[in-house]
């Protein structure tokens, strides 16, 4: 092994840019580390130079452990992204600069310096500075002066970014030559994938100072391990569905599980990658040599040379959706690779075809992270309730905090027994709950957060009577101040979650509030209702109607609410929920919990558009009047959701 | 927090090098500068602040101080506008003489002051070539408060042209393109879209003459005379106080030309660093 | 110079007619007035008392000038100025590096945005006040006076003290020049030579400097120029004892006192001339650095 990483870890102000890297690279491979820019693949090949020091973990080059030393000793070779020549020295004083500081006798020098020069294709350019050289020229300069003292690793950050594509091509394969024919051990750092398949023994993916997985190109394409890299590299396909049976059936398409997988088998915890070259298109199904997914529109045509990119809308699919979503988009948008003939008998954009899977991937999800805070309180045991039926059918992984007293409470022993260990986490300690939560916000990236809620006449009854620790209780307004993911709170009679009303009232279509609650509503198996209401003072008089009476402004404006709840409503059926809409016109926080009452609603998904939630607040802000009024659970999304 | 302190972020491997650099160069500074002054404002205050009042309120000193303060006043005002002239015909216009010109503008800084001094006596002093021509008409400009800012305006005379010729160079051509093809004429858009470019600039550079005209003491001290109470500056004054050995006096104008100047500093520094976040923001 | 101006207007006028690669036009009939205002000016404030002082330096002839200037007065207080300027020029080069470098590439530099602001400070302070401060803090009573009893140094009225004083007016030149090119070239040519096995040290002399060139001569020479012409501090701390403690400058001082016109124009236009020189040699940096 040439280089070992171990556990490198980089801050910059406390921020992890390089977290827990480790990675071996073999002797002679060409490694290339895969990201995009700020992903931190720069700061671990400056680590490796000596250039920025890690602030833990260890780094081996060649069997000697070099952490501490400065780059000076450590014998790499280094490509800089915008060359870094000497601008006072010529070339051949730039290339034998290492050689000089090493004290080669002359001779030797100058042998080795024409050496490289040549190999670089720049012999004769010697005596230029480094100003009279294009850009892909110095750059050449700049490998062979990395190469001059032998070096025993050679990094490249960047070397080609600056150039322009023809440039890059040639330098590439110009690199390729020669790290072959030197059999150098080498990291490149680059944020071109077509560079990095092109040029990599194997490949390292990075992503916010994270090395997703490394592999060869091949495998890293054909067979990614996780969405984030099978969505990084190449154009993916991805979808979700649930599986039944140890099968996951798309369309007449039918996947087998791996053995392995038993535990897995539930819903959302498997995606699958269809690669564009794995998916067929055709007009009639019997034309399809494949498994038909299903029949879509093309909307649109690529020509790609030699191939033809298709982009086919399928009709809904019960129990599919896309894992790359599209606000306002319903179906299933893929991207189809043909090969491009003479006689073509591709579909026109507009018109309908079928599309068939010829190959596919299957890849394991990560399931959702829930954090559950329950004290004493009975909404804890509401909470838990419903934090239970999420966690069971959407297969999440569940950590629950709460108080030393806690252990034999039913909500947890309940927990136990319905969810597998290896998806549980549970502990309980004296006091300091709220500040553990928080802690434990900014230490793990939570999907959702389920706590007890107790707020409005909850709050004055357990202010008026009750005992017990206070540190023990949730303080569930204190949390929401600060946690920075969505959150439910648990709150009224426990019921059943049949119906959950969706509320868009404030302002702008929360497109995260729509995603995440229907994510909620599918894995609580309910409907949902998108309701708009339409600000309007009552002194303005009675709500427009339609009909001949209404005015030109408000006939606009009522069909911006109707599109835009129409978009609302595509996405939610896309995610496999059954959903209807409602629009009403007053006072938000009043039409809200009148909608509660009348359409007998079990939840309430609203959106909170402030960074900071204060849900003591009532009478400023519409979350906390409706946590306050309403005696429903209340799902508050703020944040960005990620899955 | 944890056992492996985050080690040093840059990689130096010889810290006591860089420690040894360190040092010496703080103790350079605070030799050369520091200590220096506030030796002086020590001395300044150290029988108390009513004597520091009183070192101020001597007529003598007082007048000089008001005389400073105005001279260096009426010159950057007249900086701000010629220099803005000077600076806007020397980017904007050709003709013969321009480069020579552009390469003299520099001359003031490196010409001794006391040499400019003498140079102004020589031509304006009575019995020089101009002098003698304003002393017929019985106007001294020598020996008198026109001469005191005729000397600032000689050794301020860069400051705002230097401030606001890389602006007028590097800026806005386009915008004045699009101006004139918008049919304005050179004054309109002069006005409206130079100066407000340029503005900013010349208040710096006309702030920097304040400030060094505060402080001349080569010219003046050849140039003005220097009688109590009608051409006396206050680095003048300074002057005068420590070869009387009247150290309290020489210290209470220093701390309050100090003061000046400092609060200057900082109104510039303040200013640099707000233009740099609206620009660069 | 000349020539170099009118290569200049050369390269302008072959550009576009009306406005040049430089942008700059040919005035038109009206505008001349700004010109000639601006040029008019220029002429009556900076040029004609020059001309002036030639006019009266050689009144009494070129030998006279000479005569005047090599007097034993005369040549020791050039040679004075001379040692005084190379002296404060030489500590201001070497530390105005270090804090230079310091300031732009040690993040971990303690009170580096104070250290920053003070060095301004020199360009602040009437050169007066400077003198004076170095006689607070030497004189009888001064902080560092038993210091320099004990050193055996007599810093006031000698050459320390001018020297000291020199230094202080001339500090900012060099670390004001050399910090925007340190900032400018960046750290990652210092880094690949590092990479290539040079130490700090190397990685300084052929790499650093090298880019930071023009930046330190055009400081040393403003450093220079700024040292030769001093004369409120030094004056102060000199104690002017002719022949020991007078530099030019105040060599002039006293002539003027005396009435000894021709001495003191003729030591004032070689200071002028050598202002000129360095003048010269500055533009030529300028224009050196900007062809790069």
């Amino acid at each position: 092994m040439s280089i070992v990483l171990t556990d490198l870890v980089k801050r910059y102000a406390g921020e992890a840019v390089v977290d827990n890297v480790s990675l071996e690279v073999r002797d002679g491979e060409f490694f290339v580390l895969l990201g995009e820019s700020g992903s931190g693949k720069s700061t671990i090949l400056r680590m490796i130079a000596g250039l920025a020091v890690p602030d833990e973990g260890s780094i081996v080059l060649n069997g000697r452990d070099v952490t501490r030393l400065p780059p000076q000793n450590r014998n790499t070779g280094f490509v800089f992204q915008n060359y870094s020549l000497f601008r006072h020295m010529t070339v051949a004083e730039n290339v034998e600069f290492g050689l000089r500081v090493h004290k080669v006798p002359r001779a030797e020098r100058a042998a080795k310096r024409d050496d490289l020069l040549a190999l670089v294709g720049l012999a004769g350019f010697g005596r230029r500075y480094p100003r009279q050289l294009s850009g892909g020229q110095q750059q050449r300069v700049a490998v062979a002066r990395a190469l001059a003292f032998s070096p025993s690793v050679l990094l490249l950050d960047e070397p080609f970014g600056a150039l322009d594509v023809k440039i890059r091509g040639q330098l590439r394969r110009a690199l390729r030559r020669i790290q072959k024919s030197m059999k150098i051990t080498t990291i490149l750092v680059t944020h071109d994938q077509e560079e990095a398949f092109e040029l990599a023994d194997r490949i390292g993916v990075i992503e916010r100072g994270h090395l997703l997985e490394v592999a060869a190109p091949a495998e890293l394409y054909r067979a990614p391990k996780s969405e984030l890299v099978a969505s990084f590299v190449g154009d993916a396909n991805l979808v979700a569905t649930p599986s039944a049976g140890g099968k996951i059936s798309i369309g007449e398409l039918e996947i087998p599980l791996p053995d392995e997988a038993g535990a897995r088998e539930r819903a959302g915890s498997w995606a699958v990658l269809f690669r564009p070259e794995d998916l067929v298109a055709a007009a009639s199904r019997e034309a399809l040599a494949a498994p038909v997914l299903g029949e879509g529109t093309v909307e649109d045509i690529r020509e790609k040379g030699a191939s033809r990119q298709l982009l086919v809308r399928l009709d809904p699919l019960t129990g599919v959706w896309p894992l790359k979503r599209e606000y306002g988009e319903a179906g299933l948008a893929l991207l189809v690779l043909l090969p491009s003939e003479r006689e073509a008998s591709v579909p026109a954009i507009g018109q309908k075809t079928w599309v068939g899977a010829r190959d596919y991937h299957l890849l394991p999800r990560l399931p959702w992270r829930l954090l559950l805070l329950v004290d004493d309180t009975a909404r804890s045991a509401y909470a838990a309730a419903l934090c239970e039926k999420v966690a069971v059918t959407a297969g999440a992984r569940l950590t629950v905090l709460g108080g030393a007293g806690q252990e034999t409470s039913p909500p947890v022993v309940k927990l136990r027994e319905s969810l597998p260990a290896s998806d549980l986490r549970i502990s309980l300690a004296e006091g300091g709950l709220t500040q553990r939560a928080l802690a434990e916000l900014e230490r793990v990236g939570y999907d959702l957060v389920f706590l007890p809620g107790a707020f409005g006449s909850e709050q004055e009854r357990l202010r008026g009577g009750r005992k017990g620790k206070a540190d023990e209780r949730v303080e569930s307004g204190e949390i929401a101040v600060q946690c920075p993911v969505p959150m439910l709170v648990a709150q009224g009679e426990p019921r059943e979650t049949r119906r959950v009303l969706l509320c868009t009232a404030a302002g702008e279509p929360g497109k995260l509030d729509v995603l995440l609650g229907a994510q909620l509503a599918r894995s609580l198996g309910a409907r949902v209702t998108l309701l708009h209401v339409e600000h309007a003072d009552p002194r303005w008089g009675p709500p427009p109607e339609e009909g001949p009476g209404e005015t030109t402004a408000t006939r606009r404006a009522r069909a911006w609410i109707e599109r835009h709840l129409e978009q609302g409503l595509r996405t939610l059926r896309g995610q496999g929920v059954v959903a209807e809409s409602r629009i009403r016109y007053g006072e938000p926080l009043s039409e809200i919990l009148a909608e509660v009452t009348e359409g007998d609603h079990d939840m309430i998904v609203v959106g909170a558009h402030r960074e900071r939630t204060y849900l003591d607040a009532p009478e400023r802000d519409l979350v906390a009047g409706l946590v306050h009024r309403a005696d429903r659970p209340v799902l508050i999304v703020k944040g960005k959701v990620e899955r | 927090m944890s056992a492996a302190r985050p080690r040093r972020a840059e990689p130096l491997r010889r810290p006591w090098g860089l420690w040894g650099l360190r040092g010496a160069v703080l103790t350079y500074l605070a030799l050369m500068i520091a200590v220096p002054l506030l030796a002086v404002i020590e001395r300044g205050f150290s029988a108390g602040l009513r004597a520091f009042w009183r070192e101020l309120a001597n007529p003598i000193a007082f007048d000089a101080l008001k005389l400073t303060v105005a001279a260096a006043a009426i010159t950057a005002a007249v900086n701000l506008v010629l220099g803005t002239l000077t600076a806007y015909v020397l980017a904007r216009y050709r003709f013969p003489g321009r480069g020579v010109f552009d390469s003299l503008v520099d001359m003031p800084f490196a010409i001794p002051t006391l040499v400019t001094g003498v140079m102004l006596v020589v031509l304006y002093g009575p019995s020089g070539a101009l002098g003698s021509w304003f002393h017929a008409k019985g106007i001294s400009i020598i020996f008198a408060r026109p001469g005191i800012v005729l000397a600032l305006l000689f050794v301020t005379y860069p400051f705002v042209i230097r401030s606001v010729q890389p602006v007028l160079l590097e800026a806005e051509r386009y915008e004045e393109e699009a101006a004139f093809t918008l049919g304005a004429n050179r004054w309109t858009n002069f006005r409206r879209i130079v100066l407000p470019a340029i503005l900013p600039a010349a208040g710096s550079g006309a702030l920097l003459s304040f400030a060094r005209a505060l402080g001349e003491f080569g010219s003046i001290v050849v140039v003005a005379g220097n009688i109590p109470r009608r051409t006396l500056t206050s680095p003048v004054y300074v002057f005068g106080e420590v070869e009387a050995h009247n150290e309290r006096g020489a210290s209470a104008m220093s701390v309050v030309l100090l003061a000046l100047s400092f609060g200057l500093l900082l109104l510039l520094d303040w200013r640099q660093r707000r233009r740099a976040e609206v620009l660069g923001g | 110079m000349a020539e170099t101006a009118r290569s200049l207007d050369g390269e302008v006028a072959s550009g576009i007619a009306e406005t040049g690669a430089e942008g700059r036009a040919r005035p038109r009939p009206g505008e001349w007035v700004v010109v000639g205002i601006a040029l008019a000016y220029a002429i009556l404030l900076l040029f004609a008392p020059l001309a002036a002082l030639a006019r009266g330096a050689l009144s009494r002839g070129v030998r006279a000038f000479f005569d005047a200037l090599s007097t034993p007065d005369a040549l020791s207080a050039i040679k004075l100025t001379f040692l005084l300027a190379l002296g404060a020029t030489a500590i201001n080069t070497v530390f105005g590096v270090a804090a230079a470098w310091l300031l732009v590439r040690d993040r971990r530099f303690p009170g580096r945005r104070f250290v920053n602001g003070m060095v301004d400070l020199p360009f602040a302070v009437s050169p007066v006040i400077a003198g004076f401060m170095l006689i607070v803090l030497f004189g009888r009573t001064g902080w560092l006076a038993p210091l320099a009893r004990a050193a055996g140094v007599k810093v006031l009225f000698a050459f320390p003290g001018m020297l000291i004083a020199t230094t202080f007016i001339s500090l900012p030149f060099v670390i004001r020049e050399i910090m925007p090119l340190l900032g400018e070239i960046g750290e990652e040519e210092e880094n690949a030579a590092y990479t290539l096995g040079a130490g700090r040290w190397r990685a300084f002399w052929s790499v650093t400097l090298p880019g930071i060139r023009s930046g330190l001569e055009y400081g040393v020479l403003l450093t220079f120029a700024r040292a030769v012409g001093e004369v409120g501090a030094v004056l102060v701390v000199s104690g002017s004892i002719v022949g020991l403690t007078e530099t030019a400058t105040l060599f002039i001082f006293r002539a003027l006192d005396e009435r000894n016109a021709v001495a003191g124009y003729a030591m004032a236009m070689l200071l002028a001339l050598s202002s000129f020189v360095l003048l010269t040699a500055m533009e030529w940096i300028r224009r050196r650095a900007r062809s790069r």
